[in-house]
């Protein structure tokens, strides 16, 4: 009786080891379709890379300029597996310059920034911003606190632009002197 | 003892399961990437805040004869006099009096002064025609332009000019902007009064503690803001800079 204990141990512990090791495997890599697992990719890139950088840079933004640079990053599945949807979330951290003559917090910099465009493949995701901090505009702060997810997503080998494009709103006060911020955008394909 | 061992071996499946689980439909299915380094920041430069949107700013009043062309807002507070003559709005603009626009820009203009006034400078000589000064901040008693100035640089270098009174240029004087240097980069900040000569071309934003007056038919790229008194026009084109 013992040894058939044992041997159950064995077999439920080699089954755990296995699982693990098809999850690292599977990471990024794998897929599921119905109720049963299918080998394959999901393999999200941004202008080809695992990552982009500098897609909006400005360190000396005037009030009322636009903000052009390359302001369009592709995304493409180059898995082979089809992603369904797509969630973006936006974040920023303070980043000012100097002199900072008064200091603005990154929320209070960052709705001084309004957005002029926001697409992904073709949509406008505008018209799903709420103008959270009650200022008469969509600017980054709202964009910040909007939750995009579920968006349409890509299937294998598919490419799809996100376009974005901002500007200083013109009455930008003189306390807003070298106050910056550093965006982060996460682009998250599910299947 | 067996019902023991035998509950024990469930729980342990059990729990392996919800872990195995958990990391495939947790993990395996998604890939995320990033956008980073997006740094957005504001000029170190005197912003104007509601000042922005004008073009001519007054204390006392704007006096205008014959036709002066605009783009931006105009106004005057605390007092406001109908300029006269006929103010052409350009593509955007509107005259705002003395209303709480107007009030509010002024303010702004008061605190863009103090910073612009307030920089450490370098002490020039009092004439700046033939000159290209590097970009930065000078200072002298007062600034006459006659003949050709020109402020050489790229599109984010900015230039402030103190005085701690006049500024005067010449009739038919100018200021030519080098590079890719812009004329919104240019402040003046006149202690006193400034007096633009007739069909002189100027490039900048003046901001003057009195008054400000342009004659006959000069020519501006820039803003025309005079904090106590009046600004006097006649005939001219004042044209908002691409910022």
């Amino acid at each position: 009786m013992k040894k058939i204990i044992g041997l159950g141990l064995v077999l439920i512990i080699a089954v755990a080891l296995s699982g693990i090791g098809t999850f690292a495997y599977l990471t990024d890599h794998a897929a599921s379709s119905g109720n049963s697992f299918v080998a394959g990719t999901l393999d999200l890139k941004t202008n080809n890379a695992d990552g982009v950088t500098q897609t909006l840079y400005a360190v000396g933004m005037s009030p009322g300029a636009t903000v052009v640079g390359s302001p369009t990053i592709t995304l493409k599945n180059t898995g082979t597996v089809n992603g369904a949807t797509m969630d973006i979330v936006f974040s920023y951290l303070e980043s000012d310059g100097s002199p900072n003559i008064v200091n603005k917090i990154a929320d209070e910099t960052a709705a001084m920034i309004e957005v002029i465009t926001l697409n992904y493949g073709g949509a406008n995701l505008l018209s799903g911003i709420s103008d959270s901090n009650h200022n008469g505009y969509l600017d980054l702060s709202d964009m910040r606190n909007t939750n995009f997810t579920g968006l349409s997503g890509l299937n294998a080998g598919i490419a799809k632009n996100f376009d974005i494009s901002i500007r200083l709103r013109s009455e930008t006060a003189n306390d807003f002197q070298g106050d910056g911020i550093d965006i982060t955008m996460t682009f998250t394909l599910k299947q | 003892m067996k019902n023991k061992i035998g509950l024990i071996l469930l729980v342990i499946t059990a729990a392996l399961l919800i872990a195995y689980s958990g990391k495939v439909t947790g993990s395996s299915f998604n890939d995320g990437v990033s956008s980073t380094g997006n740094v957005l920041r504001v000029k170190d430069m005197p912003l104007f805040g509601v000042a922005n949107n004008f073009v001519v700013l007054a204390g006392s009043g704007i006096t205008n004869v014959g036709t002066t062309t605009v783009t931006g807002d105009i106004g005057s507070f605390p007092t406001y006099s109908a300029p006269g003559g006929t103010i052409t709005f350009s593509g955007s603009g509107a005259d705002h009096g003395a209303d709480a626009f107007t009030q509010e820009a002024k303010t702004d203009l008061n605190t863009a002064y103090i910073d612009a006034a307030g920089r450490t400078p370098v002490t020039l000589g009092t004439e700046l025609g033939g000159t290209n000064p590097a970009p930065g901040v000078y200072t002298a008693g007062t600034f006459a332009i006659t003949g050709t100035l020109t402020l050489t640089g790229n599109a984010t270098d900015f230039w402030i000019f103190q005085t701690s009174t006049t500024l005067i240029t010449a009739d038919t004087s100018e200021i030519i902007m080098g590079g890719t240097a812009k004329a919104a980069n240019v402040y003046w900040a006149v202690g006193s009064s400034a007096t633009l000569g007739a069909y002189s071309i100027f490039k900048g934003n003046i901001m003057a503690s009195a008054s400000i007056t342009l004659n006959t038919g000069a020519n501006v790229e820039g803003r025309v803001l005079a904090q106590t008194a009046a600004v006097t026009l006649d005939g001219n084109t004042i044209v908002k800079p691409v910022p």
